[in-house]
């Protein structure tokens, strides 16, 4: 068996929402845009917090998680804005989640299907590394304005 | 004597339990406070939890990321209510915002005391850590008020908490208010 590439492997990472999809989110109007990505951080978050290297207990069954994610994206491909600049935040976000939902359940995938009982730290390490990511996109979710004030000043 | 467990949580998931889960609370416990050489993970150890709750709320760093993780572990908590029908939806998205908003002040930690003895077996689940690592832990999702004392409640200098928490454990009823508003007015 060829360790060395396996380790190789490139393991996914979670990808950030874009600023202006971000500020989007956060005007009075679109509240419910971000209500529903708040819940999809939950339950990606629910999903991967047993694998991590300080792993808590979930809430949730994985195949709960997936119908709830795709229960929600399929709501938010049913957009209640007209505006066609809106529009596109609205694609973006739901392209993030798209993309942030592959991601949880490939590392998910990566450490359940494990050899010898023995989950590689690679994988625990990544997991860490994209709940981090979520949590700070949470955070920058809860105080757009700090952390765009952050940026700027960079 | 009693068999004593012991369980942290944040203050907030003590107030959604007791005034829109029908007074029953999803609480982790610990065959010990401190686990000290059991094989508890920290996540499994109520002392851990108490210092990683208590330091963000004393500091009042909102930005702490503990605090986040349990924003939206008991946002989870929300989740899972409204899909059992116990709340509304219009209660749950009201409850969510406040999950994401509420002060930090509402993260003051406090520790469930449970007799684990009076608790029939049916309602004692072992999951988690204590399946994959045989941690001295159980979960019980619908523990009743009668069945736990609060230990370490000892904040009472913020007249909100002071009315919506600490006065309604000492004698259940005593808070008049609608609730959510009161949770509303301090987002």
């Amino acid at each position: 068996m060829d360790f060395g590439e396996r380790f190789d492997l490139p393991y996914p990472q979670f990808v950030f929402l874009d600023a202006q999809v971000v500020s989007f989110m956060t005007e009075s109007d679109n509240r419910l845009y971000q209500a529903m990505y708040v819940d999809c951080l939950a339950l990606l978050h629910d999903l991967l917090i047993t694998m991590c290297t300080v792993p808590e207990a979930s809430m949730f069954d994985p195949r709960e998680i997936n119908e709830d994610l795709e229960t929600s994206m399929l709501k938010l491909q049913e957009p209640d804005v007209t505006d066609e600049q809106q529009l596109s935040l609205v694609e973006s976000l739901l392209d993030n989640l798209h993309k942030n939902r592959i991601s949880a359940f490939t590392l998910f995938q990566q450490s359940t299907g494990f050899e010898f009982g023995v989950v590689s730290y690679r994988v625990r390490f990544s997991i860490d590394s994209y709940l981090d990511d979520l949590l700070k996109q949470y955070r920058i979710i809860r105080y757009p304005y700090a952390f765009a004030a952050q940026t700027s000043r960079g | 004597m009693p068999n004593y467990y012991y369980g942290t949580k944040a203050t907030l998931a003590w107030i959604l339990g007791h005034y829109f889960f029908n007074a029953e609370h999803y609480t982790w416990l610990a065959s010990e406070f401190f686990p000290y050489r059991l094989p508890n993970p920290k996540s499994s150890n109520p002392y851990q939890i108490y210092a990683d709750l208590f330091q963000p709320w004393k500091d009042r760093d909102d930005y702490d990321k503990y605090i986040q993780q349990i924003r939206l572990n008991i946002r989870k908590g929300v989740i899972a209510q409204e899909k059992a029908g116990v709340i509304s939806g219009d209660v749950a998205s009201r409850l969510k915002e406040v999950c994401d908003r509420i002060d930090i002040i509402y993260f003051y930690p406090i520790v469930c005391r449970v007799d684990i003895d009076s608790i029939d077996r049916r309602r004692r689940q072992i999951s988690g850590s204590g399946i994959m690592l045989h941690s001295s832990e159980e979960l019980i999702a619908d523990l009743r008020e009668d069945e736990f004392d609060i230990l370490f409640l000892d904040f009472n200098s913020d007249a909100g908490f002071r009315e919506l928490v600490v006065d309604e454990v000492a004698a259940t009823g005593t808070f008049s208010r609608e609730p959510l508003p009161a949770l509303e007015e301090r987002c």
